[in-house]
C-alpha cells in the first residue's frame, strides 16, 4: 500500500470532455435512410388512384395479374377482388397509373375482355393466351369518379365512332338482341346496341347505332322494318317471298328506307326515335295518315276478308278494311236471314292524289258520295284463289238501281252488289255453256286426219334424214381418207428426205465431215497454242514455209 | 520533253513488234483449171454404165491445207496454201470427167449425178497418196476394184493397185497442183482399159 502513495500523488487527474460531435460514420446510414424515405414518398406521391369496379362475377379476374387496358395500353392492375356484402356481385379494386386519372369519368365504361363466340362474330381470341383483361372505354362526360359498374358485355359501338345514335321501338312479336345488324340495300350500316322494355307502353325500345357515312341516310321520313329471316306472304295478289342479307336470314335484322312516293325529308342529326314495322308495306302504309270511313253492309260470306285487306277502285288501292262486323250492330239480328255484316273501310285521300288533311278528307267524302249516286258499288272479290283472300272492290255499275244515301252508326254507307262467288258461278256457267257448244267430235276427226298426215310426213322426213346422214358420213369418210392419204404421202416424202442416200442425208453427212475436217485442221493450231500461247501474235520461231522444189534444181544442187 | 519523245519512240517500237506481217499471202487452189477443162458430151447414151459406188480418200488428205511429203515419213501442211474445195469431191469430179473423156463405151457416174439403181458395173476407188514429195515429184497411189451391180461379186477376182508419179519442173505449190491434176488422166486411161476388158 505504501508503495502506492507516491504513484497516487504523482498521477494526474484525467480531464473528461463531453464529446457532442456526431461521428462521421453516421452519415452513411442517414443518407441511406433519406433515400429510402424519399423513395417511399415518391412512390406514394406518384401512384395512381385506387378505383372500385363492380362486376357480376369475378370469372377470370385475379389480383395482381389482371390488367386494365385502354386501346391495348396498360393503365392499371387489379389489386383486390372482394364479394359485395349482399352477394349481388364482386368489387374489383384496381390501382390505376397516374396518367390514367383523366380517363376516370362517370361515363367511362369498363368490361371484361374474354373470348366470345356469337352469331355476330368471334372476339377476344387473343385472351386465350394472355388471359382476360379489363378494358376501359374513356369518356369525357361526367365528373371524376372512382367507382364504376362494369358492363356485362362489350358495347357494340366503340365510343367516338362517327355516326348516329337512334332508338327503334317495336310492338311486334319479333325481337332483336345486341349485335343484330341494320341493313341498307344489303350492306350492314349499323347494329343494335341494347334493349329496354317499356312496361307502361308494352313496347320494346332498342338503342341502335348507324355508322358514318350511312347516318346521312336517316331522315325524318325514314321508315324501319323487319327483315329477319325469310318472309313468305300469301297475299291477295299471290305468294311473295322476301329475304334480307345472308346475315339477317340467320339472325335478326332491320332495314330502312324512304317509302316510294315520299319526299326525302330533313336529315336527322340528333338522337331520334323510330318505329320498326313488320314489313315494307306496313312501313309504307304508315305515310297515309288520314282516311274517310265508310261502311259496307255485306250480305254474302265474308270468309277470307281480313282487317287491313285492300280497298281498290278499278285495281287502284285507295284504302283498307278497318274493322269487320262493327260492334253496335243489332246483335239479336245476326242470325236473321238477310242480315248484312257491317264492314268498316277507310279510303285514304293521299292514295287518291288528294292532300293528306281535312280538305282532302272532305273532297274524298264528297266524291265518294257523288259516285254512289252515279252507281258506285262495293263488292268483295277474291284476290288470291289459293288463299281465298278477299278484297273490297269499288266500281261504277251502269245498270244498278239507284239507292238512297244511308248511314250506319254515323258512317256513310256504300251500297254493295252480289259477291264474287255469285259472279264466279255465273261465269263458270257461261264457260261451261261455251265448252258444250264446242264440236268436239268434228274436231276429233280432223285431228285424227291431221295426225295421220303428220305420221306420213314424219316417215318421209325420217327417210330423208337417213339418206342425208348416210351422205354426210360418206362425204366425211372420203374426206378423212383423203386427209390420211395426204398425211401419209407427206410423211413418206419427209422420211425419204432423211433416209440413207437421200440428198438431205448426204448434206448432213457432208456437213458433219466438213465439221470434222475443220476440227482436224484446228488440231495443229491448238497444239501450237498449247506449246506457245503467244504464237498467234509473236513469231513462233519455227522453220520458214516449205514448198515443193523443182526436179532440175535438185539436179543442179547436186 | 526529250524523255517523252524517247518513251513514245519505245512504245511505238514495242507496238510495231506485234504488227502482222502484211507480206504473208494465203492462196487457194482448184484441182480443175476452168479454162482448160474439156467436158465430154452425150455420155449418158453409152452402152455400159459404171457407177462409182465407193470413193475413199486417205484421212490425212482430207484437209483444206495443201500438204507435202517430207523425209522420215513426215507430212508438212502449208499455212498459206489451201484447197478451195474439199479435195474428196473435187478429185472425184475431175476423175469422173477424165474417165468419161477417155472412155468411148462407158458412162461413169455416181449416185450424186444419176439415180440409177441398176448400172452394168459398180466400182470402188481408194486414194492413198495424192501429194508432192521432197523428191521433187508428185505421187498418186491407191486401189480400185469392179463388182457386179446385182450380186456385188468382185468381177476381176483381184484389186487393182496403181501408182503414178510425175516430176516437178517448177518450185512451189501452184506447179505441184498442176502436176497432180495431170496424174488423173493416167489413172483414167488404165481404169477405162481394165473396165472394157472386164466387160468384154
Amino acid at each position: 500500500m505504501t508503495n502506492n502513495k507516491p504513484s497516487q500523488e504523482n498521477a494526474q487527474t484525467a480531464e473528461i470532455e463531453s464529446n457532442n460531435r456526431l461521428s462521421k460514420f453516421w452519415i452513411v446510414p442517414i443518407v441511406a435512410l433519406s433515400i429510402g424515405l424519399w423513395m417511399i414518398y415518391y412512390q406514394w406521391a406518384n401512384q395512381g388512384p385506387l378505383i372500385d369496379i363492380e362486376f357480376i362475377s369475378a370469372s377470370g379476374i385475379e389480383a395482381e395479374k389482371t390488367k386494365i387496358k385502354t386501346k391495348d395500353v396498360e393503365i392499371g392492375v387489379v389489386k383486390k377482388v372482394e364479394l359485395k356484402p349482399d352477394l349481388s356481385g364482386v368489387i374489383v379494386t384496381a390501382r390505376m397509373k397516374p396518367s390514367a386519372v383523366t380517363l376516370l369519368r362517370e361515363k367511362s365504361k369498363f368490361w371484361l375482355v374474354r373470348p366470345r363466340v356469337s352469331l355476330s362474330g368471334v372476339s377476344g381470341l387473343s385472351t386465350l393466351l394472355s388471359g382476360p383483361y379489363i378494358t376501359l372505354e374513356p369518356s369525357q362526360e361526367g365528373q371524376q369518379s372512382s367507382e364504376f359498374v362494369a358492363l356485362e358485355n362489350p358495347p357494340a359501338t366503340a365510343a367516338g365512332t362517327p355516326g348516329l345514335q337512334i332508338t327503334l321501338n317495336s310492338d311486334e312479336e319479333f325481337s332483336f338482341k345486341t349485335g343484330d345488324p341494320i341493313i341498307y340495300k344489303g350492306l350492314k350500316v349499323g347494329e343494335f346496341e341494347d334493349m329496354q322494355f317499356n312496361i307502361d307502353k308494352r313496347i320494346v325500345s332498342y338503342n341502335a347505332f348507324i355508322e358514318a357515312p350511312y347516318h346521312k341516310l336517316i331522315t325524318d321520313n325514314t321508315k324501319f322494318w323487319n327483315s329477319s329471316g325469310i318472309s313468305m306472304e300469301l297475299a291477295a295478289n299471290g305468294i311473295e317471298v322476301k329475304t334480307g342479307s345472308v346475315e339477317t336470314m340467320l339472325t335478326n335484322g332491320v332495314t330502312f328506307g324512304i317509302p316510294e312516293g315520299m319526299s326525302a325529308g330533313k336529315l336527322v342529326t340528333k338522337h331520334a326515335s323510330f318505329d320498326i314495322y313488320k314489313d315494307y308495306d306496313s312501313a309504307s302504309n304508315k305515310r297515309y295518315k288520314l282516311g274517310v270511313n265508310f261502311v259496307l253492309l255485306i250480305k254474302d260470306s265474308i270468309r277470307g276478308l281480313s282487317v287491313g285487306a285492300p280497298v281498290e277502285y278499278r285495281g287502284l288501292e285507295i284504302g283498307k278494311v278497318i274493322e269487320i262486323n262493327l260492334p253496335g250492330a243489332s246483335e239479336n239480328d245476326m242470325l236473321v236471314d238477310e242480315f248484312a255484316i257491317p264492314i268498316l273501310i277507310s279510303i285514304q285521300p293521299s292514295r287518291m292524289q288528294q292532300p293528306d288533311d281535312r280538305i282532302g278528307v272532305e273532297t274524298v267524302k264528297k266524291q265518294t258520295l257523288l259516285g254512289v249516286e252515279q252507281g258506285l258499288r262495293a263488292t268483295l272479290k277474291i284476290g288470291n284463289i289459293v288463299t281465298g283472300g278477299l278484297f273490297v272492290d269499288l266500281q261504277h255499275y251502269k245498270d244498278v238501281e239507284p239507292e238512297p244515301l244511308d248511314t250506319f252508326l254515323g258512317y256513310n254507307v256504300i251500297p254493295t252488289t252480289s259477291g264474287e262467288f255469285a259472279q264466279i258461278t255465273q261465269k263458270v256457267s257461261g264457260v261451261l255453256d261455251n265448252i258444250n257448244s264446242i264440236p268436239f267430235a268434228e274436231m276429233s276427226n280432223e285431228a285424227t286426219q291431221l295426225m295421220h298426215t303428220f305420221n306420213v310426213t314424219a316417215v318421209t322426213l325420217q327417210d330423208t334424214v337417213k339418206t342425208l346422214d348416210a351422205l354426210l358420213v360418206d362425204i366425211q369418210d372420203q374426206h378423212t381418207s383423203q386427209n390420211i392419204n395426204k398425211a401419209a404421202e407427206s410423211l413418206t416424202r419427209l422420211l425419204n428426205d432423211y433416209s440413207a442416200g437421200s440428198k438431205t442425208n448426204q448434206e448432213l453427212i457432208t456437213t458433219m465431215q466438213r465439221f470434222q475436217a475443220t476440227l482436224e485442221q484446228l488440231t495443229p493450231l491448238l497444239q501450237q497454242l498449247n506449246q506457245k500461247p503467244n504464237s498467234l501474235i509473236f513469231n513462233d520461231g519455227t522453220a520458214p514455209e516449205l514448198e515443193p522444189k523443182a526436179f532440175y534444181m535438185n539436179e543442179g544442187d547436186k | 520533253m526529250v524523255k517523252k519523245l524517247i518513251g513514245l519512240t519505245l512504245f511505238t517500237m514495242l507496238i510495231s513488234g506485234c504488227a502482222t506481217d502484211l507480206t504473208t499471202n494465203v492462196n487457194y487452189y482448184l484441182l480443175d483449171d476452168a479454162t482448160t477443162t474439156i467436158t465430154p458430151i452425150s455420155v449418158d447414151q453409152r452402152p455400159i454404165k459404171i457407177k462409182i459406188d465407193t470413193f475413199e480418200l486417205a484421212d490425212y488428205l482430207n484437209q483444206t491445207n495443201l500438204c507435202m511429203q517430207l523425209e522420215g515419213h513426215q507430212i508438212y501442211y502449208s499455212k498459206h496454201h489451201f484447197w478451195a474445195q474439199p479435195l474428196q469431191s473435187s478429185l472425184l469430179k475431175s476423175l469422173l470427167n477424165d474417165l468419161n473423156l477417155h472412155s468411148s463405151q462407158g458412162y461413169f457416174y455416181t449416185s450424186d449425178t444419176v439415180n440409177d439403181e441398176q448400172p452394168d458395173l459398180k466400182m470402188g476407188l481408194s486414194i492413198s497418196h495424192f501429194l508432192p514429195t521432197h523428191q521433187s515429184s508428185v505421187v498418186m497411189s491407191g486401189q480400185y476394184w469392179f463388182y457386179d451391180s446385182k450380186t456385188n461379186n468382185d468381177l476381176s477376182k483381184r484389186v487393182f493397185n496403181f501408182k503414178y508419179e510425175l516430176p516437178l519442173k517448177e518450185n512451189g505449190f501452184p506447179h505441184s497442183v498442176k502436176q497432180l491434176r495431170l496424174l488423173l488422166p493416167e489413172l483414167s486411161k488404165e481404169l477405162v482399159k481394165n473396165m472394157e476388158s472386164i466387160k468384154n
